[in-house]
């Protein structure tokens, strides 16, 4: 069997395609999932929360990586963060880490740090979407929320009576929503499976105790830049096993993808 | 695209595998801690099926090291609650006092196991399940329970339950020092730990003994439950680190000296286990068993210490053949032994012995504690004079079917020549510092008949009676003044023996005595001829005459020694545990008749000096035995020698009756304190030159005319 080359692209650029189309309106896709954070009626679409076409940002992180893809927010990078450690831990993010850009991606939202400001200051608003109509737009509260709204506030908050009433029963449910706890210190993620860790260093300092990766993946699971992220584990389209997880974790079979316990 | 296909298969059949042998799952998930639904054994959920949820949690972590999820035991642990022993105390250790609640607090990885092994927590009181939060008190995964549980409550019942108090359990929370050393007079112990980071943290294969921060890294971390057991990881059972067998596990950290070549680490012999202790011992043979035989890292009836039982019972260990209990066999029994009449007080006398007491013989360090002291620390374990990380039965000292060595020499006295007695500590007034523990020089022994003031501690006893020294002497029976013996006459035990300050008798300095600190041409005091002839002495003591030593165990053993009993004082039918083919004295069998100086006595094999001297034997040795006038008269042994005949002031074990207050006489040298009739002796240039003026007696008139001045003082 022969094929040419640029069949072989077609070929692979379709099922991208298809894939991207079954990750929105597929079962277990983020349409209507809670990272839809679109509303009946609104004039934001379903992708628009994070991507955009055009225009996107090309902020490149502490690690040399730029944001995408096509990224329609900016980059959280005025915050430091305490990164998990334990004396057990082979590879140690080290203080004063800065999660790497992929993860940054995630953590703009889910840091809970740099909350709307009422204009566009700080820039990386969490509010502050690049491209919405050839134009920035910033989701505001002025005009009242949600019942007015041409975004979803509720998608995120359960109340707008402070606006660290974000929304309860995510993951994080201590009445403080799914962000993360801010301290003085920095944005605390010491109660949070390492990130930005490597992962081929913890696998060659305790032998035995991680699977092997296979290039930049373990089992089904992403590894970037050989380093564990929030990707890793979780793929924000994807709602079949809940919790956006890559792979259901009956049995612990996530975790145990890459512990050997 | 071949390739491509290729490359397409190998993706396939990489997702496949993935599928079918899911990594790392043979190894929790089928170990009791796999608490799920899918787990093989009794304690578990019935509809949970993660695994790691149990612990663990990747966001919103309760103490978040390592990412914990199981509610914290919030047990107070406090002092009194933990292990604890003046063994560490001693050693300088700083014992802790609580276990830390904080990731950075010595204890706290522990407190995590414990937060389901101490019982007070539910198991399944995760703080979230799957982003519910819990309500604190009810585990949110309300169904985990079986075998060993009470409400869901791990409970005493099961072999992982652990309580609260923690004072049986290996110490945790504690930093691991191995520099710690103890300083004897002579010699120096450490506290046997391992010293090398590499072997305490080896490399993997995982699992791996391992210290714990938060302090000092490899070497001088901290021990906590984790150090021994993995709860991944259960390939050495008991979620052990490392095997238990042969101590493996144990010896990676306590290297104790000696270890290697001691009976207990060596010995191929079938170990019997007669339970009792919740918890079998390991293995098919001694050697297996290793430190398990005698030790249990949990819950083990002895404290501290760590022993299966308490105190001695961890040596007979119950009715084990193997071990030292009246089922074994004749050379290993001696719970048959020491449980005699006259014994040393193992069985009778307990919660006294503490490590290194020969460093504090008045107690009281750490508070408390016990001491050696007669007046309130009076004991006698088989630690004091055993040392079983060390102890041998080779050498043996005495072949099978025999009182006494084959040969004797001057170094008879040596521990050296006994296994059962290597590395056991002791005192001496004579060994000088740095010197060698096998020679007590009699220049650094106080003056003749005068108490020992200052005893050098040593590690490791070279010469035998250093060990008996620590109990029977001045060390521990207090300062006696002026008599060997006059403080302590209140002391006899319930057999009406007095003790006797030994180190005052067997002094080289005295002028007669028994060869337990060296030979008798070494006692600097001794008129000659110092050494009795070869005569005077039947075998093996006929040779060396003069530079033979022997052991205090050459006349104080067991009354079946040669046939039934284990050999050594352990305990005995006969009074002073005198042993031999004779083992009375002063008196006969009855306890009640004095032996006396005629042929029958003379030649009675139960009379004990006749195992070594031949008193009569066709002819009598000296000329003052064979005296017409003395044997007619039928004078009793000890109207002329002291009753107790370690050694005295005067030559050939004379006992003096003139002056009362003289110490040589009082009471029990001078049996009953009115047998001996010698106010004055000297001693002749040989066993038959003796005439009448060498003896000032009330027999013998006038004094005038006898030794006078030139008798010994």
């Amino acid at each position: 069997m022969k094929v040419g080359a640029k069949k072989k692209i077609l070929i692979v650029g379709l099922m991208i395609l298809s894939m991207l189309a079954m990750a929105v309106v597929a079962q277990g896709g983020v349409l209507n999932s809670k990272h839809d954070l679109s509303k009946a009626g609104g004039t934001i679409g379903v992708c628009s929360f994070c991507h955009t076409p055009h225009q996107a940002s090309s902020v490149v992180g502490a690690d040399g990586v730029m944001v995408k893809p096509l990224w329609n927010r900016s980059l959280q990078s005025l915050n430091t963060y305490s990164m998990y450690d334990s004396p057990t831990l082979s590879a140690h993010p080290g203080a004063g880490t800065v999660p790497s850009t992929v993860s940054l991606m995630c953590l703009g939202c889910h840091d809970g740090i740099s909350s709307y400001a009422g204009s566009e200051s700080p820039a990386q608003s969490k509010h502050v979407l690049l491209n919405i109509g050839g134009s920035k737009f910033t989701m505001n509260i002025a005009g009242g929320y949600d019942a007015d709204s041409n975004v979803n506030c509720r998608g995120c908050h359960d109340s707008m009576a402070t606006n660290q009433n974000l929304k309860m029963g995510w993951w994080y449910n201590d009445g403080l929503g799914i962000y993360e706890k801010d301290t003085a210190s920095g944005i605390d993620l010491t109660d949070d499976h390492p990130i930005s860790v490597s992962y081929t260093a913890a696998a060659t300092a305790k032998a035995g105790q991680f699977v092997a990766a296979s290039g930049q993946l373990v089992g089904t699971l992403p590894l970037y830049n050989s380093k564990v992220e929030c990707a890793t584990c979780h793929d924000p389209h994807k709602t079949t096993n809940g919790y956006f997880l890559r792979t259901t974790n009956a049995g612990s079979a996530l975790c145990l993808t890459c512990h050997i316990k | 695209m071949k390739n491509f296909i290729k490359i397409s298969v190998l993706f396939v059949m990489l997702g496949i595998s993935a599928i079918c042998f899911p990594a790392g799952g043979q190894f929790i998930s089928n170990t009791k801690h796999n608490l799920s639904k899918s787990g093989s054994y009794s304690i578990k959920s019935g509809a949970e099926t993660e695994i790691c949820v149990f612990c663990h949690i990747p966001h919103g972590a309760k103490a978040a090291i390592p990412l914990w999820s199981q509610e914290m035991t919030t047990s107070s642990y406090t002092a009194g609650q933990l292990y604890d022993s003046d063994y560490l105390y001693r050693f300088g250790y700083t014992l802790p006092t609580t276990l830390g609640s904080l990731p950075n607090e010595a204890g706290y990885i522990s407190r995590l196991c414990l937060s389901c092994h101490d019982g007070t927590v539910a198991l399944g009181s995760v703080t979230m399940l799957r982003g519910i939060s819990a309500t604190p008190g009810t585990p949110i995964i309300g169904d985990v329970s079986g075998t060993g549980t009470t409400a869901h409550y791990l409970s005493a019942q099961s072999s992982a339950y652990i309580g609260t108090n923690l004072k049986d359990d290996h110490p945790i929370a504690i930093q691991y020092d191995a520099t710690k050393t103890k300083s004897f007079g002579s010699g120096t112990r450490t506290i046997e730990l391992n010293n090398s980071a590499p072997s305490i943290n080896p490399s993997p294969p995982y699992p791996r003994v391992q210290l714990h921060k938060p302090s000092g890294g490899n070497v001088q971390g901290h021990v906590e439950c984790t150090s021994c057991h993995d709860p991944h990881n259960d390939t050495n059972g008991q979620f052990l680190a490392a095997a238990k067998l042969n101590g493996t596990l144990c010896t990676t950290c306590h290297q104790k000296a000696g270890w290697g070549a001691s009976i207990h680490k060596t010995s191929g012999a079938a170990i019997n286990n007669p339970g009792g202790d919740n918890m079998t011992i390991p293995g098919n043979t001694l050697a297996e068993a290793a430190c398990l035989a005698c030790h249990k890292s949990h819950s083990g009836n002895g404290t501290p210490y760590l022993l299966r039982k308490i105190e001695e019972n961890s040596c007979f260990n119950g009715t084990s053949t193997s071990c030292h209990s009246s089922s074994a066999t004749t050379t290993k029994n001696i719970e048959s032994v020491i449980t005699k009449t006259y014994k040393h007080p193992a069985t009778t006398i307990g919660g006294v012995h503490t490590n290194l007491d020969v460093l504090y013989p008045t107690g009281g360090t750490p508070a408390g504690s016990k001491g050696l002291q007669w007046s309130d620390s009076k004991h006698s374990e088989c630690v004091d004079c055993h040392n079983p990380h060390k102890a041998s039965n080779t050498p043996a000292r005495l072949a099978g079917g025999s009182w006494y060595p084959a040969s004797v020499d001057s170094t008879s006295n040596q521990t050296a020549k006994s296994g059962a007695l290597i590395g056991v500590t002791g005192i001496d007034p004579g060994v000088s510092a740095g010197g060698s523990t096998t020679v007590s020089t009699p220049a650094s022994w106080p003056a003749k008949w005068t108490q020992v003031s200052t005893y050098r501690t040593l590690e490791s006893a070279g010469l035998e009676y250093q060990i008996c020294l620590k109990c029977h002497s001045s060390y521990a029976l207090g300062n006696a003044s002026s008599t060997p013996i006059s403080t302590y006459s209140s002391l006899s035990d319930p057999t009406n023996v007095y003790f006797t300050d030994v180190a005052w008798e067997i002094n080289p300095n005295n002028m007669s005595g028994h060869s337990l600190v060296t030979g008798l041409s070494n006692f600097p005091n001794a008129s000659a001829p110092k050494a009795l002839s070869a005569a005077q002495m039947k075998s093996p003591w006929n040779t060396s005459l003069g530079t033979q030593t022997m052991y205090c165990s050459d006349c104080h053993g067991a009354d079946a020694e040669t046939s039934t009993d284990t050999k050594g004082p352990h305990g005995s039918n006969r009074k002073f545990m005198l042993k031999g083919a004779g083992q009375y004295w002063p008196k006969k069998s009855d306890y009640a008749t004095y032996w006396r100086l005629n042929i029958t006595d003379g030649a009675d094999a139960n009379m004990f000096c006749n195992n070594c001297h031949p008193v009569y034997s066709g002819a009598w040795q000296n000329n003052v035995h064979s005296s017409a006038t003395h044997v007619a008269n039928n004078y009793a042994c000890v109207e002329c020698h002291v009753v107790v005949p370690h050694g005295t002031k005067r030559s050939r074990l004379i006992g003096y009756s003139y002056n009362v207050s003289d110490t040589a006489t009082i009471k029990p040298y001078n049996d009953n304190n009115s047998m001996i009739k010698i106010q004055g002796f000297k001693k002749a240039a040989g066993p038959t030159s003796y005439i009448k003026t060498d003896c000032v007696t009330t027999c013998h008139t006038p004094n005038g005319t006898n030794c006078g001045s030139s008798c010994d003082p």
